[in-house]
């Protein structure tokens, strides 16, 4: 349990590919593959912080997700969002476990975490590996752990300041509340003399990682935010994806309940900023 | 490789596996209340206090656990002094079999600590890692609003 970013640095080194970083770990207890030699645990390594900077929110990668539903600064971002999205993760006690940097790193079809990310444009900050800063859309292009390099270490993740007329919002679509999600979308819209100014939308557990929709993004871009716009919008973002079979519903069922849940996921940050807009 | 543990309350050194789980460790000290259910973090029979916050003890290494406070159910009354939780439990029928008692008191008590007048909505939050497969769930929950009352009459 190193004590600090540059002894966990020290120890992944020495442990030549054989060490593993974990967070909070959840996966390890009951699933640790045999290559493992040892494990560094990051909870004492100074990485639980949540600060507000000059660019935005800093989250360090061991701060607990049920921390951040805590946190003033977060209840407070884009209309509540990350609570909308972390409290869809898990159970509470699961909850004080797992960290932010473990789900982002890690991600599995379900996660919601990294969709609400790539919404948001969050940039992820780490050491030790080829490059420093990463902007979601790079770091979810393929497994964050390939994209950072194995010799790398997440240090924290910044969301971006929020604009005026900005708001966000996330939507786990799943069978029961605690059952893995069949599909995730976050929706980050800000708005400009009644119009869509800028947009990033982002669906989850559709394709194995999490992707944008450009096709409904440049659909709302410039133009009235009105029922209709948003309808043909999301059925727009809706048909670019190619869904993944899934045991769990029909096949050809995403791709028909996607277009009714990604139009309401945006109706719901569009509201949201309006009404930022008129406070 | 020793540990430093609060347990409880009370201080203890215990000597642990790297890879050993935190249930695994305080099952062999003695701390039968503790329950193993699904092992994968599920059923929340585990749960126990970590610095006052509900977690699972199946998925936590003990090693991560050092210079931390622990509390499991045997921390929270006697046979002839029962924590107002306890006796809420058995007033209102919330328990059957009693296996996930311990847990569910634990997460109950999480809450408490953080929110002492829990409305409905929050004791089921609080409540969304422990399942119960005999009682169901309202009583439970009326378990838990009786005693956030009988807690804030005595404060």
């Amino acid at each position: 349990m190193p004590a600090s970013l540059d002894a966990a640095r020290r120890h992944l080194k020495a442990g030549n590919g054989g060490y593993v970083l974990i967070g909070g770990g959840t996966g390890f207890t009951f699933s640790a593959p045999k290559y493992i030699r040892g494990i560094i645990d990051l909870s004492k390594a100074g990485l639980d912080y949540i600060t507000n900077a000059g660019d935005g929110i800093h989250i360090g990668a061991a701060a607990p997700l049920g921390t951040l539903l805590k946190n003033p600064l977060l209840k407070k971002y884009c209309g509540g969002v990350i609570g909308e999205s972390v409290l869809t993760i898990a159970t509470t006690p699961l909850r004080n476990l797992i960290t932010v940097g473990g789900n982002a790193v890690q991600v599995f079809i379900w996660s919601s975490l990294p969709v609400l990310f790539l919404a948001l444009d969050a940039q992820f900050v780490t050491i030790g590996g080829r490059r420093r800063i990463f902007k979601a859309d790079e770091f979810f292009k393929s497994q964050p752990r390939r994209q950072m390099g194995e010799e790398a270490i997440l240090k924290e993740i910044i969301l971006p300041r929020q604009k005026p007329s900005s708001a966000a919002a996330f939507l786990k679509f799943s069978k029961t509340e605690t059952d893995f999600a069949l599909l995730n979308i976050a929706v980050y819209v800000s708005i400009a003399r009644n119009k869509c100014h800028e947009t990033r939308i982002a669906l989850g557990a559709a394709t194995p990682l999490p992707i944008r929709l450009t096709a409904a993004e440049e659909a709302l871009k410039g133009e009235v935010l009105t029922e209709d716009n948003i309808a043909l919008a999301a059925g727009a973002g809706a048909d670019m994806v190619n869904y993944l079979k899934d045991m769990r519903v029909l096949d050809g069922y995403k791709k028909q309940a996607a277009p009714a849940l990604i139009r309401r996921c945006i109706q719901m940050a569009v509201e949201r900023a309006k009404a930022k807009s008129k406070a | 490789m020793i540990v430093n543990l609060n347990i409880n309350n009370q201080e203890r050194q215990v000597e642990i596996k790297p890879a050993e789980r935190l249930i695994d460790v305080l099952r062999r000290e003695g701390f039968f209340s503790v329950k193993e259910g699904c092992r994968k973090g599920n059923c929340g029979a585990c749960v126990v206090l970590l610095d006052g916050s509900p977690v699972n003890s199946c998925l936590i290494f003990a090693a991560r656990c050092e210079g931390r406070r622990i509390e499991t159910a045997e921390s929270l009354g006697s046979t002839e002094n029962l924590h107002p939780l306890q006796k809420a439990f058995l007033d209102e029928g919330a328990i059957q079999c009693g296996y996930c008692t311990p847990g569910m008191l634990l997460s109950a008590k999480g809450l408490l600590n953080e929110n002492p007048h829990p409305a409905e909505d929050d004791i089921k939050k609080a409540l969304d890692g422990n399942l119960c497969r005999c009682t169901g769930y309202v009583k439970i929950i009326k378990a838990v609003q009786k005693a956030a009352e009988a807690i804030g009459k005595t404060r």
